[in-house]
């Protein structure tokens, strides 16, 4: 077994006695791929917010590759490896794809670092393998605003390998994508399977069946059950608690 | 090199030889209006850097001009034959004899409240190195302030705006520190190792179209390094880049800075060409109209609002000569105002590059690649 | 200390009757009307030539005012606005370019200048308006001089916010326009016709700007920029109480009035609208959103 690169200890939030994650726990092993399932208002976006610091936690411990990185702010968190992809593309519209993947993968974060020309040939031999596994190639030169709905989102996927964090948290990859696109997806996914550490929230359970090791279940903010997809869906408590949606299919 | 890129280093290279140039066809009149244009068109570039590649929109760029214009004049207020005048051989401003409390003594250091502050102002370099470091630091801190805070959009318009009618008022009040709403006058020639830049002398000229060519360059230079990209990111998405770990106000508050810079640079330069200061840089109309220029040029393009800034200043100065055609020349200057935003959002600088597109024959498609209309600075 | 009150409660209410077309323009279109100053302007103007040409006070001057400037909006919304939703910042420089427009019309006497015609209340000078008698003459209520002008400004404030309050909120076109200010594309999908409504409240809020036109010029002399310091003290209201809050243009219109009479009162006017800006940065730096706000869409 692994080492645990990504630990979630107790952490919760209190939005003025709104309590929208509570003492939830979790361990994510390195170059895992754990599925985050749950109804809607379970809390998984919160709880993404909560590791990536943009919700303040006010209970709780998280960390990363051993190190306490809670309340960290974002940049500091994302510096010690951690990506986030979110449930609205966002990429950096008015630049082109291949300058997207150029600021993803600068090595050197700081402005008075960054203060040197842009070696714009090496770095597109960089990037070229990024661009092949996205699929947009062709598309190097064009604004990232011009792309499709399916292409910006691979673009993101891009520019989150090229960041190579530690750990990726991604909120629902496949939301709004035809089936095509989604079986593109998930074949960048099985390539990143391995050299990254994954944490995905996804509503599509072909998908997951298609991409899950481990699959944590989040209800009313509290972590519910955890195991295989088999394990999860012969779960009494997961059964009880989606009973009112006929299950999980 | 792309030919775009190559088209686009030609282009700046012209402009400069051309400013170079001008004293080949102009008086020494026209060289001393033409030369406080091209401080303008440092303004304008300096509203380009800090709103159309960092997405911020200063609202009150004024400030750091005048600013700057205030350190230079004061040391050159001490230069003045007006200041050595007063039967003492230590220079005191005139105005301060004027505002001085009856039977102060005539000294810098206590003629009036606060008047030791110009003490070291007796001292040119002094004077030259506050008008570039003040601006920057004030901007440094009002920077941090706001982006530390995630201050965006139309709040930081209503913050800069704010901080510059504060200090003009401020400036306007000190009366006895800083002669109010008169300003400084009657200064005296800027000198360098013994030269006198007489503002109608060609070198005076050339000392102004230097900078700007070096302000270009260099501002050019930066919106081109890794740098200049993480900010035009930054400008796109503050999140993304925020999550791929940069610390985004700090890359604000430093390009914050530089701009602030430049229009320091400018109102000192100003203040040479000039020969005054007032508190009418901090006017609110002052500091829209940089914006103005730099809209009409090309938000996006540094060489286009500094060209925009020129255009339109030359354009007012030659139809100024009879008051109804200034006033207008002023409607016409709104009218063209609105057209652009309406229908031009990249300037005359964006409409240059989609003609070269045309003639190059590039699909439309990688014309909005190469030359995009921001968003960022258009959704709140 | 009853007087300082008293003049922070004028000055207050002065900048809340500038600010509220602002606030619903604002806060309902998400437009900021840099050319509401020139509203003003062209009110205090309609005050002018009421006077001039009809020989009537301002009580006249206030319904024409509104109905002038509103006409006035209206095209303004039609012609320039109405290309620029969701761009907020666009907004703010088209209508500056269309506010030296306007001023430019006014200075150049609609064009007239050109052939030499000159035409009385218009131009580049100074103009006045008279006060009526029963509005200049001081009384005592208890030792406590009252100043029947002022008083009538904040009893019209008083009025004009609560019919605003009252359109927003107890009628259908309110509601209307609450719902686009949450989010305009499901209004416009619930059936709301957005344009129109857009066009209304933008007329609204500039008529409310000539009623402030016509107040002003009972205590300033009017001139063709004199409604450029005025956008600023009324944007300025509106960003600090949050965007679209009515109450929140309240509150903040009523703190920087006392708190401009307050230091006026010991220090001098300049110093005083000086602590005003400095309140309002620190303010907003430490509220970024204003001090009501709702999250908005």
């Amino acid at each position: 077994m692994a080492k645990d690169i990504l630990k979630i200890d107790g952490i919760g939030v209190d939005f003025g006695g709104y309590r929208a994650v509570e003492s939830f726990s979790m361990s994510v092993a390195d170059g895992e791929l754990r599925v985050l399932l749950g109804a809607n208002g379970a809390g998984k976006t919160t709880l993404m917010d909560l590791i990536s610091g943009r919700t303040r936690a006010t209970e709780g411990k998280v960390y990363l590759d051993g190190k306490d990185i809670t309340n960290w702010q974002e940049h500091d968190i994302a510096r010690a490896g951690l990506g986030r992809k979110f449930q609205i593309p966002s990429v950096f519209k008015d630049l082109s794809v291949a300058e997207n993947l150029e600021v993803a993968g600068m090595r050197d974060r700081t402005v008075l670092r960054n203060l040197r020309s842009r070696k714009r040939r090496s770095a597109r031999r960089d990037m070229f393998e990024v661009l092949e596994l996205i699929g947009l190639t062709d598309k190097a030169d064009e604004r990232a605003g011009t792309l499709s709905h399916g292409e910006t989102q691979w673009l993101e996927l891009g520019i989150l390998i090229r960041q190579d964090p530690k750990v990726i948290l991604l909120d629902e990859p496949t939301a709004g994508m035809t089936q095509e696109e989604t079986q593109k997806t998930s074949l960048i996914f099985k390539g990143l399977k391995g050299q990254h550490t994954l944490v995905v929230v996804e509503h599509d359970m072909s998908f997951v069946r298609e991409i899950a090791e481990i699959i944590t279940v989040m209800h009313l903010g509290k972590a519910l059950a955890q195991g295989s997809i088999a394990e999860i869906e012969s779960n009494e408590a997961v059964r009880e608690a989606y009973l009112g949606s006929g299950g999980i299919h | 090199m792309t030919a775009k890129s190559r088209l686009d280093i030609l282009a700046y290279l012209l402009f400069i030889a051309a400013t170079f140039l001008m004293p080949a066809f102009l008086d020494e009149f026209w060289l001393n209006r033409v030369s406080k244009y091209l401080i303008y068109g440092m303004l304008g570039l300096a509203i380009a850097l800090s709103w159309g590649y960092a997405g911020v929109l200063n609202l009150g760029q004024g400030l750091f001009f005048g600013v700057g214009a205030y350190m230079l004049a004061m040391s050159l207020k001490l230069a003045s034959y007006t200041s050595l005048q007063q039967g003492s051989d230590k220079p005191v401003p005139d105005f301060m004899l004027w505002n001085a409390e009856p039977g102060a003594p005539t000294e810098l250091c206590c003629i009036t409240q606060g008047s030791f502050l110009w003490v070291p102002f007796q001292a040119q370099w002094f004077g030259l190195a506050m008008g570039l470091a003040l601006p920057v630091l004030l901007a440094g801190v009002l920077g941090y302030a706001m982006f530390r805070n995630r201050v965006s959009g139309v709040f930081i318009a209503i913050i800069t705006l704010a901080t510059v009618l504060l200090v003009r008022l401020l400036v306007i009040d000190a009366q006895p520190l800083t002669n109010g709403f008169n300003g400084i006058t009657d200064l005296g020639w800027f000198t360098i190792g013994g030269f006198e830049f007489d503002p109608y002398l060609v070198e005076t000229y050339y000392l102004v179209a230097g900078c700007l060519a070096v302000t270009l360059i260099l501002a050019r230079w930066l919106v081109g390094t890794r740098a200049g990209l993480v900010l035009q990111a930054i400008r796109d998405d503050e999140n993304r880049a925020r999550y791929l770990g940069y610390n985004i106000a700090a890359y604000q508050v430093f390009f914050f800075m530089v701009s602030a810079g430049i229009a320091g640079l400018a109102g000192m330069l100003y203040v040479v060409a000039a020969e005054f200061a007032s508190p009418t840089f901090m006017d609110l109309t002052f500091s829209i109209s940089m914006v103005v220029w730099a809209a009409v040029g090309g938000r996006h393009s540094l060489l286009g609002a500094c060209i925009g800034a020129i255009l339109i200043n030359t354009i007012e100065a030659t139809v100024s000569e009879s008051e109804i055609f200034l006033e207008a020349w002023k409607a016409m200057i709104g009218l063209l105002f609105v057209l652009v935003v309406l229908y031009l959002p990249r300037g005359l600088a964006g409409f240059a590059n989609d003609v070269v597109d045309r003639l190059t024959g590039k699909s439309k498609k990688q014309r909005e690649a190469v030359a995009p209309v921001t968003q960022a600075s258009q959704t709140e | 200390m009853a007087e300082v009150i008293f003049i922070g409660l004028s000055l207050a209410s002065i900048l809340l009757l500038i600010a509220l077309g602002l606030t619903i323009t604002y806060g309902a279109m998400g437009v900021i009307n840099m050319a509401h100053g020139e509203m003003v302007m062209i009110g205090a103007y309609t005050a002018v030539w009421t006077q001039i040409y009809l020989g009537l006070n301002i009580f006249f001057a206030l319904p024409l005012a509104f109905m002038v400037t509103a006409a006035l909006g209206l095209v303004i919304e039609r012609v320039v606005v109405r290309r620029l939703y969701g761009r907020l910042l666009d907004t703010l420089l088209a209508t500056w370019g269309v506010a030296i427009l306007i001023q430019q019309a006014i200075v150049l006497e609609f064009g007239f200048t050109f052939f030499n015609i000159h035409i009385e209340g218009l131009g580049p000078g100074l103009q006045r308006v008279d006060v009526p008698e029963v509005l200049r003459q001081t009384f005592d209520i208890g030792g406590f001089v009252v100043q029947p002008y002022r008083s009538f400004i904040i009893l019209l404030t008083i009025a004009l916010a609560f019919l605003t309050w009252w359109l927003l909120f107890r009628t259908r076109y309110g509601m209307q326009v609450r719902a686009i200010m949450r989010n305009p594309s499901m209004a416009a999908a619930c059936g709301i016709d957005v344009e129109r409504s857009n066009a209304l409240t933008f007329a609204f809020g500039s008529g409310l700007a000539g009623v402030a036109g016509v107040m002003m010029a009972g205590f300033k002399t009017v001139f063709p920029d004199m409604g450029t310091p005025m956008v600023v003290d009324g944007f300025m209201v509106v960003v600090l109480g949050g965007v679209g809050s009515l109450l929140g243009s309240i509150a903040s219109a009523g703190l920087l009035g006392q708190l401009n009479g307050f230091v006026a009162s010991f220090t001098n006017d300049i110093l005083a609208r000086a602590v005003v800006f400095g309140a309002v940065i620190l303010i907003i730096m430490w509220r970024p959103r204003g001090l009501f706000s709702f999250k908005g869409r």
